[in-house]
């Protein structure tokens, strides 16, 4: 047997999971999409596409395109907004008993926390986790994660109104992804999720047009890798507060990979594209692993790296 | 959606169409069968061609036997271009069946193809083994597509629209046709110029037409936004109208009058 439970936290905020893997928010819709391909209540978490107060219709077309070793999106936030997501997929959700995690997203301090507070009062939401870091859209977004005074103001009035665990994801586009990390911690989160998707742009020689409408966009999948290991290890070493590591993730020897730079948790994005029965694979595959390893419990092998 | 399953999937036929042909023909053997699908549904095939980042790509449904499913697939860029590096025994893996699918015929039904958008025709045709008139439009030489395979109750009038005087023909007749079925359906499946044209037909003789568009896909469950189709008012999902739906859940076919392409 391998204990493959994580606690994220030890306050009255604590997630237990029954295991490290996540989805990460934007590649696994509302869950219910992925329903014919696994149990969703088996994963650790999920994590809901990036809800805002008012439905959004995102950015036009086109808005992902395929680059080496991953993609590039510029979706824009595309949701139906809050009040529909209570009405009829939460409802859905609960018959799942699948860990939910909902992934805010505001073009205000005061509409963040407008959204942590309607959405602290729903059972069937586990936790919130702050998107500070969407380079996609002109206003809020990455704005939030990448100013210091208004990452500590949207944290704070967040985390004062929440009743439920809260994490910040933040974008590796700063200079310093430590000092974001030790600003979201200061002022109340309860874990950090690193990394949102890197900036990135694509263009086509032949018809000389960007390939997305937007222009830019956020890198994901395999070819950032190392460079969320690199923010989860240097932002784990700095800050007391659980990271749940997410970048590039594809198979069962990555996620041990950001365990042991010492992530709690991980999220898989970008590769269930590829897949979708992927994340319920990986967490039979994770066993699999730690068995062959002699892990026997995941919680002991994090932050191990010599 | 209700039935869709992934599953790996063994070649048990892979064939150009004719000598030196961009399109081939794949029979896929899936390792679980794929149940309960219907006419103008898709899967999504995952070529394999990278072990670390290889994206499928959707194919519609062109026949499914009691254990078998057969696509037919022109060759275009990074992705199909695998087909010719392939062989029978090779495992691949797919999942489906995806999406919607079209109406069934009604007393008048036209189905209008351009190109490889003939292959969901070649089940419809065979589901429904029903007189249909089929207007097909094609650059490369006849032989390259499937048009045997199409149920014999077909009446087929194929247009080689290889350059703008022939291309005209062929759309000079859709029109003409069209007008024909003003108390019928038109069903459509093609490269997007094809699709638009019939699209404004539709909307300005008023007749009802369902699209099957080719909108690029990453996931084929609804779940990366990136396939998305942009929605007018009579969009019967309010949720949606005046905005964008993916096209691999509420689509790929859409009413014409429904849609902005
Ligand atoms: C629902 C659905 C059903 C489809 N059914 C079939 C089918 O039965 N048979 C079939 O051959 N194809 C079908 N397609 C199109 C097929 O998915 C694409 O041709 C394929 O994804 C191209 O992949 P690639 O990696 O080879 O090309 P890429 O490397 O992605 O693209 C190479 C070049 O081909 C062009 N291209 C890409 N997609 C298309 C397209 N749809 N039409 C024309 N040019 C394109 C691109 O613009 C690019 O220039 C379908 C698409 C959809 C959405
Ligand atoms: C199509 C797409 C949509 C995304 N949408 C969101 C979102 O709504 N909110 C968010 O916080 N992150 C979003 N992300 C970022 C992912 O959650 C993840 O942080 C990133 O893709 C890196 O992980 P990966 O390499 O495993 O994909 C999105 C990513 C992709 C590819
Ligand atoms: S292909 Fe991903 S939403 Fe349609």
């Amino acid at each position: 047997m391998v204990d493959c439970r994580v606690q994220l936290g030890s306050d009255s905020f604590m997630l237990s999971l029954e295991n490290p893997i996540m989805t990460a928010s934007g590649t696994f819709g509302y869950g219910l999409e992925f329903t014919n391909y696994g149990d969703i209540g088996s994963l650790g978490a999920i994590v809901l596409k990036g809800i805002s107060l008012r439905p959004r219709v995102g950015n036009p077309m086109p808005r992902i395109a395929e680059v080496e070793g991953g993609l590039l999106n510029a979706v824009g936030l595309q949701n139906y907004g809050v009040e529909y997501l209570i009405s009829h997929i939460l409802p859905q959700l609960q018959d799942t008993r699948a860990t939910v995690i909902a992934n805010l997203y505001a073009n205000s301090v005061h509409e963040f926390a407008e959204l942590a507070r309607i959405l602290s009062e729903e059972s069937a939401i586990h936790a919130l986790e702050l998107n500070v870091s969407c380079p996609n859209v002109r206003e809020g977004g990455v704005l939030f994660g990448q100013n210091k005074a208004m990452l500590a103001d949207v944290v704070s009035h967040v985390t004062r109104v929440s009743k439920k665990h809260v994490s910040v994801k933040l974008t590796p586009n700063v200079t310093d992804i430590v000092e974001m990390a030790r600003i979201a911690e200061d002022n109340g989160a309860n874990s950090l999720t690193c990394i949102n998707t890197l900036q990135g742009m694509a263009v086509d020689i032949y018809s000389k047009k960007p390939k997305l409408a937007n222009i830019y966009g956020g890198l994901s999948g395999p070819c950032i890798k190392p460079v969320a290991l690199q923010c989860v290890h240097r932002v784990a070493q700095a800050v007391s507060i659980p990271v749940i590591g997410v970048g590039g993730i594809c198979s069962a020897q990555d996620v041990l990979e950001f365990i042991l730079v010492g992530a709690y948790a991980v999220q898989i994005g970008t590769a269930t594209f590829m897949n979708p029965t992927f994340p319920f694979q990986l967490v039979d595959e994770l066993v699999t692993l730690c068995k062959e390893i002699g892990i026997e419990r995941i919680e002991e092998f994090r932050n191990t790296l010599l | 959606m209700q039935n869709a399953l992934y599953t790996s999937a063994t070649i048990v036929e892979l064939l150009p169409m004719c000598v030196g042909s961009p399109i081939y023909k794949i029979t896929l053997s899936p390792h679980s069968p794929l149940q309960h699908w219907s006419a103008g549904q898709f899967i999504m095939l995952d070529f394999g061609s990278s072990h670390l980042c290889s994206f499928a790509r959707p194919f519609s449904i062109a026949s499914i036997g009691s254990s078998t499913v057969t696509l037919y697939i022109h060759i275009r860029g990074k992705e199909t271009k695998h087909l010719r590096t392939l062989s029978r025994g090779d495992v691949l893996h797919m999942w489906g069946p995806l999406g919607n699918s079209f109406s069934p015929p009604t007393k008048e039904t036209l189905l209008i193809a351009g190109g490889i958008g003939i292959a969901p025709f070649v089940t419809y045709t065979n589901q429904y083994r029903t007189p249909l008139t089929f207007l097909f439009g094609h650059r490369i030489d006849e032989e390259n597509y499937p048009l045997n395979e199409c149920s014999t109750m077909t009446t087929c009038r194929t247009f080689h629209d290889n350059n703008s005087s022939s291309l005209q023909v062929f759309l000079d007749e859709i029109r003409a046709t069209m007008l024909q079925y003003k108390q019928g359906q038109v069903l459509a499946c093609g490269p997007l110029p094809l699709l638009r044209y019939i699209r404004n037909l539709a909307i300005e003789l008023d007749i009802y037409a369902e699209l099957s568009l080719e909108e690029t896909m990453f996931c084929g469950v609804g779940a990366c936004l990136g396939c998305v189709c942009k929605t007018t008012d009579s969009y019967s999902d309010s949720r949606y109208s005046d905005s964008y739906v993916q096209s691999c859940t509420a689509g790929p076919i859409f009413v014409a009058h429904n849609i902005l392409i």
